[in-house]
């Protein structure tokens, strides 16, 4: 490439780069302080300057003047400025929603099934109040990495596999574009009500769902009655993840890195042998609140019934316990 | 020539939106100024209303934009002091409340702390092992209650109880044995009272062993009673730890005298009950209830 076309292509990057990120007024260690340009808004500095446009709260939390009008100086946190997310008004908690079934009739044929348009209702109201749906993926760096819970927060889930999750959840997930986990049992897969290998392979491709363990067989991971020696138990849970592990390298490419548990049921015992496997998280379905300090193997999580209304479900996802924290 | 082309208008439009974006804005010593009024409003605001972090972060901002703010320094050094003593009287306060065994007013201290200096590491690990603590008894608690409601159902079959109770007994579970025990209708057969005098005996043992004597002897009773013998050699192990909780009871009565003289009366009547043959405290327990007599004596002639 002759020369002058080189000058003009390195001008012409200084000023694309120039105009994408507009130079610091002044930083040091903990900030960074930029005018705003037109057309920018804390959502686009956090994108710009913290990689996610999710964390545009934290940009709002630490200014005096949220107009975010085009010239105004605007501080930026290097690093999160409370971590643990206890303020001394109170503390934010994060939300976990579990579902199971769901179908396109007009009613629910039993109480775990959620109907289409009572979830795309559910979706809508996250949407529309600007709630910031997390992965497990998210739920983990908040845990393990010193991430604060974001500022209207929830996470989705979807226990057990079944094929109303590909036909009816699915397509409501998509029109919002609202990130799920999945909890599928291996042995349920490819049954008659079941999803095929091949669904969640597109599910999962899409980026949206996270397809993750909910055991081989559905037992409860709990010590039963029938587990006569303590060895006995470890190897009945042993078999568990090595079974699901395998189909999941098998079909999915992949092992599970996180867990929700057959009804619930967990123990010392079970948290420590799927800890021991690499499992990251793992979580119950004892309602309850998350916070930062909870604990990564027994998180709570909230059942959304078919006869939870509108109002209820506000409820449920509401993420701040106030407290007087003076 | 395609090529120089459409970087000259790529240039032409980078310059173009380069203008654009300058054209109207403020001037910076403008924005600055305003920022810091702002900034300084909201952090002496925030100061006030008692959210010491916040506030302290909104002073930061300003020295980083004007690192000799003089304001803006001594208003962070003073915060850093305020919550550096907040942090000790709440960690001071949060130890007071565990030690006597108030873990939840403990808890509520530590995100104090937390309020006052986020990612506190002693708060955060104290609360992180509270929190642990109680999603683990929850499970405890699930699994147990699950657990009974599928011995109820094994009850249900004709002759399951039995069998439930010989395999819980096989694998130590001793507690399960009498939970299930105790709801067989009628007498239980020799081997099962056999199965249940074993594991109060067993219970007892550890009871002992934590020092829990109360539990102890009250197992070693219902041992003693699930399947009555001659000359039980339980009979003494029941009658020494009544002679042990008698002599504990007394020491607690000794202790409470001069402080809480109503506590060290239960006190001295727990020792002669568990003991009617421990003198000494039937002589402490009697001068322990006169000088109540005559305090109260004392009290009504005051009047």
């Amino acid at each position: 490439m002759p020369r002058t076309k080189k000058r003009v292509l390195a001008v012409a990057l200084l000023l694309a780069t120039a105009i994408a990120r507009a130079a610091p007024v002044a930083q040091d260690e903990r900030f960074v302080l930029v005018r705003l340009q037109p057309g920018q808004g804390f959502a686009e500095l956090a994108q710009e300057w913290l990689g996610d446009a999710g964390s545009a709260w934290q940009i709002a939390e630490l200014n005096a003047n949220h107009a975010q009008s085009a010239g105004q100086l605007v501080a930026i946190p290097r690093q999160p400025l409370n971590a643990t997310s206890v303020y001394a008004n109170g503390y934010r908690v994060l939300p976990i929603l579990c579902y199971h079934q769901f179908t396109n009739d007009d009613r629910a044929s039993h109480p775990l099934e959620v109907t289409a348009s009572a979830f795309a209702a559910q979706m809508d109201y996250l949407v529309s109040n600007n709630f910031q749906v997390l992965s497990f993926a998210d739920l983990e760096k908040i845990l393990t990495e010193g991430r604060p819970i974001p500022d209207k927060a929830v996470v989705i889930t979807i226990d057990d596999g079944y094929r109303s999750v590909y036909d009816v959840a699915w397509p409501v997930l998509q029109r919002f574009n609202i990130p799920a986990t999945l909890f599928i049992y291996t042995d349920f897969i490819g049954g008659s009500k079941a999803l095929s290998w091949q669904q969640m392979q597109v599910m999962a491709r899409s980026g949206l769902i996270e397809i993750q363990s909910h055991g081989k067989s559905h037992t409860s991971l709990s010590r039963l009655p029938g587990d006569k020696t303590a060895a006995a138990y470890s190897s009945r849970v042993q078999a568990e993840i090595d079974g699901s592990d395998r189909a999941f390298r098998k079909h999915l490419g992949a092992s599970p890195q996180y867990l929700s548990y057959p009804y619930g049921n967990s123990s010392k015992t079970a948290s420590e042998l799927y800890a021991r496997a690499g499992y990251e998280l793992a979580a119950t379905v004892t309602r309850g609140d998350n916070t930062v300090y909870s604990d990564p193997y027994l998180l709570h999580r909230t059942m959304i019934y078919d006869s939870h209304d509108l109002s209820n479900f506000a409820d449920f996802v509401r993420g701040f316990r106030k407290k007087n924290l003076q | 020539m395609l090529m120089g082309q459409l970087i000259r208008s790529l240039l032409a439009l980078a310059l173009c939106a380069l203008l654009a974006s300058c054209v109207g804005l403020p001037p910076v010593q403008e924005s600055m100024d305003e920022f810091v009024r702002q900034q300084k409003t909201s952090a002496r605001s925030l100061h006030e209303g008692g959210q010491l972090a916040a506030s302290r972060s909104q002073w930061l901002t300003v020295l980083t934009l004007q690192p000799a703010d003089d304001e803006a320094q001594q208003a962070v050094a003073k915060l850093d002091s305020a919550i550096a003593k907040r942090v000790a009287q709440c960690l001071r306060s949060a130890e007071l409340a565990y030690g006597r065994g108030d873990s939840r007013g403990g808890d509520t201290w530590m995100l104090k702390v937390l309020a006052a200096q986020p990612a506190h590491p002693v708060a955060l690990a104290q609360l992180q092992r509270s929190q642990s603590a109680i999603s683990q008894a929850q499970q405890r608690d699930k699994s147990v209650a699950e657990n009974r409601q599928l011995l109820a159902r094994v009850q249900a079959a004709p002759g399951g109880v039995n069998e439930q109770i010989k395999a819980y007994y096989r694998r130590g579970a001793y507690a399960e044995v009498l939970s299930a025990g105790g709801r067989i209708s009628g007498q239980p057969g020799p081997e099962i009272a056999q199965l249940m005098r074993q594991s109060n005996i067993a219970l007892a043992d550890g009871a002992e062993k934590n020092g829990e004597l109360l539990r102890a002897l009250a197992h070693v009773q219902a041992a003693i009673t699930s399947q009555p013998r001659e000359q039980d050699p339980l009979l003494s192990r029941s009658v020494t730890l009544s002679g042990q909780l008698s002599k504990q009871f007394y020491q607690e009565g000794l202790a409470l005298m001069s402080g809480d003289l109503s506590a060290a009366i239960v006190a001295l009547e727990q020792s002669v009950f568990y003991n009617p043959y421990n003198n000494t405290a039937k002589r402490k327990l009697m001068q322990a209830r006169k000088l109540e007599e005559n305090l109260a004596k004392i009290r009504s002639a005051g009047r």
